[in-house]
C-alpha cells in the first residue's frame, strides 16, 4: 500500500514500480537516462516532514501519498484536442493546454514556443533539463522530472518584443498526477507576457516546475491563477534568474487546494535587476495555501518588492514564508516585503514569517506582516453611508484585494483578475 | 416647540462609552430647515452626541429617547438611519484604499435608492451630478478616482465628506468638526457646499470648537455643551460671546 511507503523516511521506489513510472515506455534515450538518474537520486532523499523548518506549517504527508498513488495509476483524462473549450490563437493571445501529460493547441505555435514532442531539435531540451538537475535537488522537482512526458519551452530571440499573452492552461477532469514542466528563456532586450492558469475539476495532484532565465534588459510579465477543486493538491516550484537590468513582474492569485504550496526562488544575479511580486491567496473551507519565497540579492543596485495578501475564510489555513537574502557585494539594495492577512473567521489561521538576511550596510530593506479581521471603523464608515453590513463587508474584502489588482498595468490581464475577483469574492 | 412636527427630538439622553457616562441628560429639538450649532470645550460630549445619532456601536444608551421623523431612532440600524436621511460628517474620515471614491459614492447612493424602492441611478446622471458637486466645493476630479480618502490631506478629507453629503442629500446633516484643519479658502468652499444645501427640508447640526465656520453659515440656534448637558442656548450672537469670553463664564455657573 502506498500509505505504508510514506511512513518510511526515504522514498521507497523499488524495481517493480519502475514500470509504473513509464520508464520502459520512453523511446528517447537521453530522457530515459535522465529519469534513471533522477530516480536513483530520489531514492536517497528524505521525505520532507513537519520537522523540516520549510514544511513546519504544511502537513505534506497526504500529498505525497496521493502523488504516488496517482503516479502508479496513470489515469488518462478524456480531454481531447477537439474539446470545444480549446480556443484558437488570435493576434494577441496564444492558447496552450496541458492535459494527459502533453501540451496541446489548435493550429501552429509561433516559432518562439516549442514542445519536447513537436521539436525536432531535442538537444536544447536535453541541455536545459540536464542543467536543472545540477540546480534542483528537491524531491518534488525530481518527481516532476521522473513523471514528465512533455516540456514547454518559450524562448525569445534577442530584441524580440512579443505583445501577445501566452495562456498556459493546465486542466484535467479526472483524478491524475500532473507534472507540467515549463522552460522560459528570455534573450537580451526581449519581452513577453505569460498567463498560467490552473483549472482542475477533480482531485488531481499537480506538481509543476518552471525555470525562468531572464537575460540582460529583458522583461517578463507573469500572471498566475490557481483555481482548483478542494480535493486537489497543488505544488509548484519556480526558479527564476534575473540578469542585468532585467525585470520580472508577477501577479498571482491562489484560491487554495487541499494543499497548495508555491515555492518561488529568485536570484538577482546582476546589477539593476528588479522583481515585483504581488499575490493574493484566498482559501475557503478547509483549504490550505503555503507561500515560500526566497529572493537573493547577489549583485548591486537590485530591487525587490513583495506584496502578499491573504483572505482566509472558514477553517482555512495559510502560510507566508518570505526570505530576502542580501549578499555582501549587493550594495545599494532596495527591498520591501509585505504580508497582510484578513482573517474572516475565528477558525481561520495564518502563519507568517518574513525573514531578512543582510550582509552589507548599504541597503534599504523593510518588511512588515499584519493579520486581523475587518476594520470596524471602515465598516461603520460604509454603514453610515447607508450600505448594509454584509454589502459593506464584501466591499471591504474586495477593496483589500483590489489594491493588488489595481497595480496591474496590462489592461487585458487587469480585467481578467477583476473578473476573477468578482467571481471569487462575492 | 411642537415635537410632533420636529425632525429630531432628544429627551433626557444618557450615553456611555466604555462604561463612562459621556452624555448626561441631554435635551435637544431640531425642526425641519433649522441650522443648530453645538459648541463646547474638549471632552464635553460633542462627538459622542454625533456618533450616538449615527448609531456607532461603541455608544451605549443608558436612558432617554431620541425620536427622528416620529420614529424611535434606536430601532433603526446604522444603515437605516443613513437611508432615512441622517448623515454624519466624520471628524476623522476613514481611508479605504482599493475602493474608489466614485464607486463608494455610487454604492451609497444606490443603497439609499434601494431602500426607498427606487431604481439605481444611471451612470451618466451619477457622473454629471458628481462632477457638478465636486466643482462647487473645489475638489479636483483626480480625487474622484482615487481610493476613498487615500492619501488625502486633512482638508481634502473634509471636502470629501461634504461631497458625500451633497450627493446623498440628507435631511439631517451632523457635521463633526468639519471646520477643523481647514484653511480659510477651504472653509469658504465647504461653507458654499453647505449653504447650497440649505432648504426647508434639510437641517444641520454643526459641531464646532470655534465660531469661524459660523461666520460663513449663520446658525438659527447655538448651544453650549458641557459635561454631557446643554447648559446654554441662544441665537447666533451666543457664538460671538463665546469667542470673546471663552466657556469659563458658562461652565462656572
Amino acid at each position: 500500500m502506498a500509505g505504508q511507503n510514506i511512513m518510511n523516511t526515504h522514498f521507497d521506489l523499488n524495481g517493480s514500480q519502475l514500470k509504473d513510472y513509464g520508464l520502459d515506455l520512453i523511446d528517447v534515450d537521453w530522457l530515459k537516462q535522465l529519469k534513471k538518474e533522477t530516480l536513483a537520486r530520489l531514492k536517497t532523499q528524505s521525505i520532507p516532514s513537519k520537522k523540516d523548518e520549510e514544511w513546519r506549517y504544511t502537513n505534506i504527508k497526504p500529498l505525497i501519498q496521493k502523488c504516488f498513488e496517482l503516479a502508479a495509476k496513470n489515469s488518462i483524462s478524456n480531454l481531447k484536442k477537439d474539446k470545444p473549450f480549446i480556443q484558437k490563437h488570435s493576434d494577441n493571445n496564444i492558447f496552450i493546454y496541458y492535459a494527459d501529460g502533453h501540451f496541446c493547441f489548435m493550429g501552429n505555435l509561433p516559432s518562439y514556443i516549442k514542445t519536447l514532442r513537436t521539436s525536432e531539435d531535442q538537444m536544447i531540451f536535453q541541455t536545459l533539463l540536464n542543467y536543472d538537475v545540477e540546480k534542483i535537488h528537491t524531491p518534488f522537482a525530481d518527481l516532476n522530472t521522473l513523471m514528465l512526458s512533455d516540456v514547454l519551452m518559450i524562448e525569445t530571440l534577442k530584441n524580440q518584443k512579443i505583445d501577445a499573452t501566452i495562456h498556459i492552461i493546465i486542466c484535467s477532469d479526472v483524478e491524475q498526477n500532473i507534472s507540467p514542466r515549463l522552460l522560459v528563456q528570455l534573450r537580451e532586450n526581449s519581452s513577453i507576457r505569460i498567463f498560467e492558469h490552473y483549472l482542475t475539476s477533480n482531485s488531481c495532484v499537480i506538481n509543476s516546475l518552471t525555470d525562468i532565465n531572464c537575460e540582460k534588459n529583458s522583461q517578463l510579465d507573469y500572471y498566475k491563477i490557481i483555481d482548483e477543486q478542494e480535493q486537489g493538491y497543488h505544488l509548484s516550484l519556480s526558479n527564476i534568474r534575473l540578469a542585468r537590468n532585467s525585470y520580472l513582474n508577477l501577479f498571482s492569485w491562489d484560491s487554495g487546494a487541499n494543499i497548495s504550496r508555491n515555492n518561488i526562488n529568485i536570484d538577482l544575479v546582476e546589477k539593476n535587476a528588479s522583481v515585483n511580486l504581488n499575490s493574493l491567496f484566498s482559501p475557503k473551507e478547509k483549504l490550505h495555501v503555503d507561500n515560500q519565497l526566497k529572493i537573493k540579492h547577489l549583485a548591486e543596485k537590485c530591487e525587490s518588492s513583495l506584496d502578499y495578501r491573504g483572505i482566509l475564510q472558514d477553517q482555512s489555513t495559510g502560510v507566508f514564508g518570505g526570505e530576502v537574502y542580501v549578499a555582501q557585494e549587493a550594495r545599494d539594495t532596495q527591498s520591501d516585503m509585505k504580508n497582510r492577512n484578513l482573517l474572516l473567521s475565528d477558525d481561520a489561521r495564518i502563519n507568517t514569517k518574513p525573514v531578512l538576511e543582510i550582509y552589507n550596510e548599504d541597503v534599504q530593506c523593510s518588511h512588515s506582516a499584519t493579520s486581523g479581521c475587518l476594520d470596524n471603523d471602515k465598516l461603520f464608515y460604509l454603514q453610515s453611508r447607508g450600505i448594509e453590513e454584509t454589502d459593506a463587508m464584501n466591499i471591504l474584502i474586495r477593496s483589500f484585494a483590489s489594491e493588488i489588482i489595481e497595480k496591474i498595468k496590462n489592461s487585458q490581464m487587469k480585467r481578467t483578475f477583476q473578473e476573477y475577483l468578482v467571481q471569487k469574492l462575492q | 416647540m411642537n415635537k410632533k412636527n420636529s425632525l429630531l427630538s432628544i429627551n433626557n439622553l444618557k450615553v456611555s462609552i466604555a462604561e463612562k457616562i459621556i452624555i448626561n441628560g441631554l435635551n435637544l429639538t431640531i425642526n425641519h430647515g433649522e441650522v443648530h450649532a453645538i459648541m463646547g470645550p474638549n471632552g464635553s460630549g460633542k462627538s459622542t452626541l454625533a456618533k450616538t445619532l449615527a448609531g456607532h456601536p461603541e455608544c451605549e444608551i443608558q436612558s432617554g429617547s431620541i425620536s427622528y421623523l416620529g420614529k424611535d431612532l434606536f430601532d433603526l440600524s446604522v444603515e437605516e438611519r443613513a437611508n432615512e436621511g441622517i448623515f454624519m460628517g466624520f471628524q476623522y474620515p476613514i481611508e479605504i484604499p482599493g475602493l474608489s471614491n466614485t464607486a463608494f459614492l455610487k454604492a451609497a447612493l444606490n443603497a439609499k435608492k434601494k431602500s426607498q424602492g427606487d431604481e439605481e441611478i444611471t451612470a451618466v446622471d451619477f457622473l454629471k451630478e458628481l462632477k457638478h458637486n465636486a466643482e462647487v466645493i473645489g475638489m479636483d476630479q483626480a480625487f474622484l478616482n482615487r481610493g476613498v480618502n487615500e492619501g488625502f490631506s486633512g482638508g481634502e478629507k473634509k471636502r470629501n465628506e461634504i461631497l458625500q453629503m451633497m450627493m446623498l442629500k440628507p435631511r439631517l446633516s451632523i457635521l463633526d468638526e468639519t471646520d477643523s484643519g481647514l484653511d480659510i479658502d477651504a472653509m469658504k468652499t465647504v461653507a458654499n457646499g453647505l449653504n447650497s444645501m440649505r432648504r426647508k427640508d434639510s437641517s444641520f447640526l454643526l459641531i464646532t470648537h470655534y465660531d469661524r465656520l459660523l461666520g460663513y453659515i449663520k446658525p438659527d440656534f447655538v448651544h453650549v455643551l458641557s459635561k454631557g448637558q446643554i447648559i446654554q442656548s441662544g441665537d447666533s450672537t451666543l457664538a460671538n460671546q463665546l469667542e470673546e469670553k471663552g466657556y469659563e463664564w458658562l461652565v462656572k455657573t
